[in-house]
C-alpha cells in the first residue's frame, strides 16, 4: 500500500471511529479504492476486540514497572575504560551527569570523572562551560578542573578527587562538630566568593555541592563543586540556570514571577540554606524565613548562627549578606567568639522592610530609626551582648530580643491582613511587663526610643481591637517618653520623628475615642513634625509619607468639625504628595504607593461630596476604582486588596445613586456585596469583612427598594440585621458594630413600613434607642444625625427629627445625605419655604435619587 | 525564573529549543527518582511528574496564565513521552545487550508478552511511533495521546487543557484508543519513521 493511500485509510479508520455506530454507512458512501475500503474495514475490525484497559494506565507506569523488574538501579550504560583512566566506583549522579572515580595512568593520581548525559551534552549548559567556568577559579576551596574530553563518546570533565563525601552526608560529616562545620562553610563561603569575582554563579548551593575532605593532619577541608550550571552574571543565561538548581536550596527571587536578574546574592541564600541544613539535619524552611521562626524550629541552633542563616535567606536579596566573603567573615566572628553582625542589619531591614508595606506610621518609624548610624541603636543592643559573663545582661537579652522580635511585628502583618489582631494581645502584656521589669535609667538612648516605639504599637494594636481604654495607658507612656527623648537630643531627627509617632498614636486613639477637641493639638503637632522633617531632608520618602498622611489626619479633623473647605484643602495637600511618591517610587513599592493614592481620593471623593460638588467627588471615586482594580487584579491573593476593591465600588455606587444612575449603581453595589460575602466566606473568623459585608446589604437595598425590587431590598437588610446580631454578640464592646446594627434594624424596619407598620415602628424604636446617644458626641454626630432622622422619620416623630437634623443645616448645606431626610422631614411638617430651599440646593447638586426610602 | 520560562513559553519558535530542553532535563530528572526508588510516579500523595515538573519550573505560586500552563503541560507531556520513549529503548538495549556495558551481558531468552515489563515498554514504543502517523491525519489527537497516556492527566484535565469540554475528551479519546489499537494490531514492524528525540 502506498503512504498516500495508507494515509487515506488512517484518515477514515478515525473519521469512523469518532462516529461510532454508525461507520458502516459512511464506508458505503464513500465509494473509495478497494483496497483502501477493505484495510479500513480490517483495522475496525481488529478495533471491536479493543479491550477497555488498553492504554488505561498512563505510559509512566513503565517507570515503576522497570523499577521491579530491577531495570533502574542500575545504570545500564557503563563506559569503557580508555587509555588513561581506569574507571572505578560510581560516586553518585545528578540531573545531568554522573561521577565516578577513576585512576589517572599518565599522572598516577586518583581523580573524579564527571559523565555528562547524553542528552544534556546538546543542551546549553554544554560540558565544556562548565570545565572553563570552573577551571577559571583557582582557589583553596574550590575543586580543581583537570581536564575535559570523551570516554567512549560521552563527555567527560576530570576533577580533583576528593575522599570524604560531602556536606549532605558521609562518615565525615557525622563526626564533625558544630564548630568544625561552621568552620567548613566558612571555607566554602570563600570559595564562592572566588567564582563570584570571577565573575562565576555557582547557581546550585548545596550540601551535596560541598565536599569535605580529612586532610593527613586530621583537619577537614571543604571543597565547593559542581559547577554544573555555573553561570556568567551577566548572561541571559544566568536567568535560566536556576531552572536546574535544588528548589530547597534555592533563593526565592529565582522562582518567581517578576525576579531580576539574580545575582550572587542568589548563591549568599545557598549558603544559608545549606549551613542550617547540616546544623539542624533537616532541610531548610521555604518562604518567609525569619529569625524567630529558625529559633522556633531548631531551639539548639545557637541564635547567633540562626541569625546568620536568617541573613542568608532573607527573602528580600537586598536584606542579605552582600557577598559570600562576608558570611565567611560572620562565620569566622562567630566561632572567634565576637559579636555577629548578624543582627545589626536584620533589625534595621527588617523596620524597613515592614515600613515600606505597612500603611501605618510605623512605616517611617522603621526608616527613621534605619536612619540612625548602625552605631546608636545597635551598638547599644550590641554592648548588651557582648557582656556574655554577665548573667543579668543576659537575661537582659533575651527580654530584649523578645521584644525586639515583638517589635518587628513579625506576625503583626499578617494578623492585620486576616482581621486576628486579637491574637497580639498576649505579647502586648508581655512586653509591658517587661518594660515595667527593667527601668529607664539602664537603658539607652536607643534603647528608649525603640520602647516608645513598641509601646505605642501596642496602643495600635488595642486601638485597632476596639480597645480604646486599655490603649491610653501605652500611649500615653509613649508620648511622655517620646517627649524626653526629643528634648534630651534636640538636633537628633530621628527622636523628632519618633516624637511624631507618639503625637499620632495619641492623637489618633482620642480621635478614636470621639474626643475631636483633645486630638487636635496632637495631630496639629504631628503635622508640625512631620514639616519639619521633611524641611530637614525632602528627599526622604518616609517623610513625606508621614506628611502625607498628618495632612490627611488634620483634614478628617475638620472634616468631622464641619470645616469642609479647610478639609479638602488638606487633602489636596495629601493628594499631591501621595502624587509625587508614586511617581519616585522603585518598581517593587509603587504599588503600595499607589494603595495610597486610592485611598486618597477616596478621602476626597467623600469631601467633594459633603461639599455637593457631586461631579468632582465621581472624579476622585472613579481614580480611586480605576487604581484600586488595577492593584486588585495585580494580586487576586491579596484579600485586603480585594476588601478595599470593594469599598471603592461602594462609594462610587453610592454616588451614582444620588446622581439618578440607578443601574449602574446597583451593578457597582452587588460586586461590593458579592466581593465581601466571597471574603468573609472564605475567613469566617474574620469579622471585618462579614461587617463590611452586612454595610454592603444596606446600601445595596435602598437601591433595590428605590426600583421596586421590594422582597429582595428586604432579604439584603435582613441578611444586615443577622449579621450585626452575630457580631454584637460576640463583642458587645465593639462600637462600630453596635451601630451597624442600629441602621440595620432601621432598613428593616423601613422594608416594613407598608406590609407590618407597627412592626416598623418597633424596628425604628430600636434604632433610635442606639443611636439617640450618639448625638451629644463630638464624633461621627453627623453620621448619626442622618440615620436618626431618618428613624425618627418612620415613626412620624417629625419634631425630633427636625430637632436632630436642625444643628447641622445651615444655608451653606450642600450634603445631600443630610438635606434629603431635612427635606422630607420639613415637607412632613409643612414648612413650605424651607422644603424649596432643600429641594432646590438638591436639585442645584444634581443630585437625582429617585425616592429615598419611599 | 518563572518570569524567564514564561517568555519563553510565550516567544514561539525561537524558544522552542531552550524550553524543550529546560522541561525535558526536568523530566528526564524526575524519572530518574522514580527508578532510583525514590519516588512514587501516582498515588494519593504524589503529584504526577509533569505536576512536579510545574511546580519545579514555574514556581507553583503566583497566577500563571491560562495559555502559558497550556503551552507548559503541552510541552511538558510531549517531553514525558520522549523521557519514557527514552527509557523504554533502554531497557531494550539491555535486554538485547548494547555491548556497551563492561560486564558480560547474560543471554537472557525473549520472554514475550508474558512479561509486563517488556511489554509496557514495547506498548509505549509503538504508541510512540504510531503517533507520528496519528499526526499526519490529526494534530489535536496525538496533544490528546500526550497528555492522557504519557503524562497521565485525568479527563477533565484533558478537557480544560485542550479548551474543550469533557465529552468531546471522552469521544477523542475512544475513538483514538481504537484506530491506535488498529494500527498496533498491524505489527510495529511496518514503516518506522518516527521521529527521534529532539
Amino acid at each position: 500500500m502506498t503512504p498516500a493511500l495508507r494515509r487515506r485509510v488512517d484518515e477514515l479508520v478515525l473519521t469512523a471511529a469518532m462516529h461510532e455506530g454508525s461507520w458502516a454507512s459512511s464506508l458505503a458512501e464513500l465509494a473509495d479504492e478497494p483496497e483502501v475500503i477493505e484495510e479500513v474495514r480490517r483495522r475496525l475490525r481488529a478495533a471491536e476486540a479493543l479491550p477497555e484497559s488498553f492504554l488505561l494506565a498512563p505510559a509512566t507506569d513503565i517507570l515503576e514497572a522497570m523499577l521491579e523488574g530491577g531495570a533502574g538501579s542500575e545504570e545500564p550504560d557503563v563506559p569503557a575504560d580508555d587509555d588513561r583512566y581506569e574507571l572505578g566506583e560510581c560516586l553518585g549522579t545528578g540531573g545531568m551527569a554522573r561521577v565516578f572515580k577513576a585512576f589517572d595512568r599518565k599522572l598516577g593520581r586518583p581523580v573524579a570523572l564527571k559523565l555528562i548525559d547524553a542528552v544534556a551534552s546538546q543542551a546549553r549548559h554544554g560540558p565544556l562551560r562548565e570545565a572553563r567556568a570552573q577551571a577559571r577559579v583557582r582557589h583553596e576551596h574550590v575543586l580543581d578542573v583537570y581536564e575535559t574530553g570523551e570516554l567512549g563518546g560521552t563527555p567527560f570533565i576530570a576533577l580533583r578527587y576528593v575522599a570524604g563525601g560531602t556536606l549532605a552526608a558521609g562518615p565525615v560529616l557525622e563526626r564533625a562538630s558544630v564548630e568544625q562545620k561552621v568552620r567548613l562553610l566558612a571555607q566554602a563561603a570563600d570559595g564562592l566568593h572566588a567564582a563570584h569575582r570571577e565573575g562565576l554563579l555557582h547557581g546550585d548551593v548545596k550540601p551535596s555541592n560541598v565536599l569535605v575532605e580529612e586532610t593527613p593532619e586530621g583537619e577537614l577541608k571543604a571543597w565547593i563543586g559542581d559547577f554544573g550550571i555555573a553561570t556568567e552574571v551577566d548572561s541571559p543565561r544566568a536567568e535560566a540556570a536556576a531552572l536546574a538548581g535544588t528548589p530547597a536550596f534555592m533563593a526565592p527571587e529565582l522562582l518567581r514571577a517578576d525576579r531580576p536578574t539574580p545575582d550572587r546574592r542568589a548563591d549568599v541564600y545557598g549558603l544559608g540554606a545549606t549551613l542550617y541544613q547540616v546544623l539542624v539535619g533537616e532541610a531548610p524552611p521555604r518562604g518567609d524565613v525569619r529569625w524567630r521562626l529558625l529559633r522556633e524550629r531548631a531551639p539548639h541552633l545557637p541564635p547567633d548562627l540562626a541569625a546568620i542563616v536568617a541573613r542568608c535567606m532573607a527573602e528580600d536579596p537586598a536584606a542579605r549578606y552582600p557577598s559570600a566573603v562576608a558570611v565567611a567573615a560572620d562565620l569566622r566572628r562567630f566561632l572567634d567568639g565576637d559579636v555577629v553582625e548578624a543582627y545589626a542589619d536584620r533589625v534595621l531591614y527588617r523596620w524597613t522592610s515592614f515600613a515600606t508595606r505597612h500603611r501605618t506610621l510605623l512605616t517611617v518609624a522603621a526608616i527613621g530609626v534605619a536612619l540612625l548610624g548602625v552605631a546608636s541603636a545597635v551598638a547599644a543592643f550590641l554592648g548588651v551582648r557582648a557582656v556574655r559573663a554577665n548573667e543579668r545582661a543576659d537575661a537582659r537579652r533575651h527580654q530584649a530580643e523578645d521584644l525586639i522580635g515583638f517589635m518587628l511585628v513579625d506576625l503583626r502583618d499578617k494578623l492585620e491582613s486576616v482581621g486576628r489582631l486579637d491574637l497580639l494581645d498576649d505579647v502586648g502584656h508581655r512586653a509591658l511587663r517587661y518594660f515595667a521589669a527593667v527601668p529607664e535609667r539602664e537603658l539607652s538612648n536607643a534603647e528608649l526610643a525603640r520602647r516608645s516605639l513598641a509601646l505605642h504599637q501596642i496602643g495600635e494594636v488595642r486601638i485597632r481591637r476596639g480597645d480604646l481604654e486599655g490603649a491610653q495607658e501605652p500611649l500615653a507612656q509613649s508620648l511622655a517618653l517620646a517627649r524626653r527623648l526629643a528634648a534630651r537630643d534636640p538636633g537628633n531627627p530621628e527622636r523628632l520623628f519618633g516624637l511624631g509617632q507618639s503625637e499620632f498614636w495619641m492623637g489618633y486613639a482620642l480621635w478614636e475615642r470621639g474626643d475631636l477637641t483633645g486630638a487636635s493639638p496632637h495631630l496639629q503637632s504631628y503635622l508640625e513634625i512631620s514639616q519639619r522633617l521633611v524641611a530637614i531632608d525632602g528627599r526622604n520618602e518616609g517623610w513625606r509619607r508621614e506628611l502625607a498622611y498628618a495632612n490627611s489626619n488634620l483634614g478628617s479633623l475638620l472634616q468631622e468639625r464641619g470645616d469642609l473647605e479647610g478639609a479638602l484643602s488638606r487633602f489636596a495637600t495629601t493628594l499631591r504628595i501621595d502624587g509625587e511618591l508614586v511617581a519616585a517610587a522603585p518598581r517593587q513599592k509603587v504599588d503600595d504607593e499607589r494603595f495610597e493614592l486610592a485611598a486618597t481620593h477616596n478621602t476626597m471623593g467623600v469631601v467633594l461630596e459633603q461639599l455637593g460638588r457631586l461631579g468632582e467627588a465621581q472624579e476622585q471615586y472613579e481614580a480611586d476604582l480605576a487604581l484600586r482594580r488595577e492593584l486588585a487584579t495585580r494580586a487576586p491573593d491579596n484579600y485586603r486588596w480585594q476588601a478595599f476593591l470593594a469599598t471603592s465600588h461602594q462609594y462610587l455606587g453610592n454616588l451614582l445613586a444620588a446622581r439618578g444612575q440607578a443601574a449602574t449603581a446597583r451593578s457597582h453595589l452587588e460586586t461590593t456585596r458579592d466581593l465581601f460575602v466571597a471574603l468573609s466566606a472564605r475567613d469566617r473568623e474574620n469579622r471585618e469583612w462579614a461587617y463590611q459585608a452586612a454595610w454592603s446589604q444596606v446600601w445595596l437595598g435602598r437601591v433595590l427598594h428605590e426600583a421596586g425590587a421590594t422582597q429582595r431590598a428586604r432579604e439584603a437588610w435582613r441578611d444586615a440585621e443577622a449579621i450585626a446580631g452575630d457580631l454584637v454578640a460576640f463583642d458587645s464592646k465593639r462600637a462600630e458594630w453596635r451601630r451597624l446594627r442600629a441602621v440595620a434594624h432601621l432598613h428593616v424596619g423601613l422594608g416594613m413600613a407598608s406590609s407590618d407598620p407597627e412592626a416598623a415602628r418597633r424596628a425604628a424604636q430600636a434604632a433610635i434607642d442606639l443611636l439617640a446617644p450618639l448625638l451629644s458626641e463630638q464624633r461621627g454626630r453627623r453620621w448619626a444625625s442622618r440615620w436618626l432622622a431618618e428613624a425618627l422619620l418612620l415613626r412620624g416623630e417629625l419634631e425630633r427629627a427636625r430637632e436632630a437634623l436642625a444643628p447641622l443645616i445651615d444655608a451653606q448645606t450642600r450634603d445631600h445625605e443630610l438635606l434629603v431626610p431635612w427635606l422630607r422631614t420639613m415637607e412632613r411638617l409643612g414648612r413650605a419655604e424651607e422644603t424649596s430651599r432643600a429641594r432646590s440646593v438638591l436639585r442645584e447638586i444634581g443630585y437625582r435619587r429617585a425616592s429615598d426610602g419611599r | 525564573m518563572a518570569r524567564d520560562i514564561t517568555d519563553l513559553l510565550r516567544a514561539g519558535a525561537t524558544a522552542e529549543e531552550e524550553l524543550w530542553s529546560l522541561v525535558y532535563q526536568q523530566l528526564k530528572g524526575l524519572a530518574r527518582e522514580v527508578l532510583r526508588g525514590r519516588r512514587r510516579v501516582a498515588g494519593p500523595q504524589t503529584t504526577t511528574l509533569v505536576h512536579e515538573a510545574y511546580l519545579r519550573l514555574l514556581g507553583g505560586e503566583g497566577a500563571v496564565d491560562y495559555n502559558d500552563r497550556r503551552h507548559f503541560y503541552a510541552v511538558a507531556a510531549r517531553a514525558m513521552r520522549f523521557v519514557l520513549v527514552d527509557e523504554a529503548r533502554r531497557r531494550f538495549a539491555t535486554k538485547r545487550g548494547s555491548g556497551r556495558s563492561a560486564e558480560p551481558i547474560v543471554d537472557e531468552l525473549d520472554d514475550g508478552p508474558a512479561d509486563p515489563l517488556t511489554h509496557h515498554a514495547e506498548e509505549v514504543l509503538a504508541v510512540h511511533q504510531a503517533l507520528d502517523r496519528l499526526g499526519e491525519v490529526n494534530r489535536r489527537h496525538v496533544e490528546l495521546v500526550e497528555l492522557r497516556y504519557f503524562a497521565g492527566f485525568t479527563v477533565d484535565e484533558t478537557a480544560d487543557l485542550m479548551g474543550v469540554s469533557r465529552p468531546t475528551v471522552v469521544r477523542d479519546w475512544r475513538a483514538v484508543r481504537t484506530w491506535l489499537h488498529g494500527v498496533l494490531a498491524e505489527g510495529s514492524a511496518e514503516d518506522s519513521r518516527g521521529a527521534e528525540a529532539p
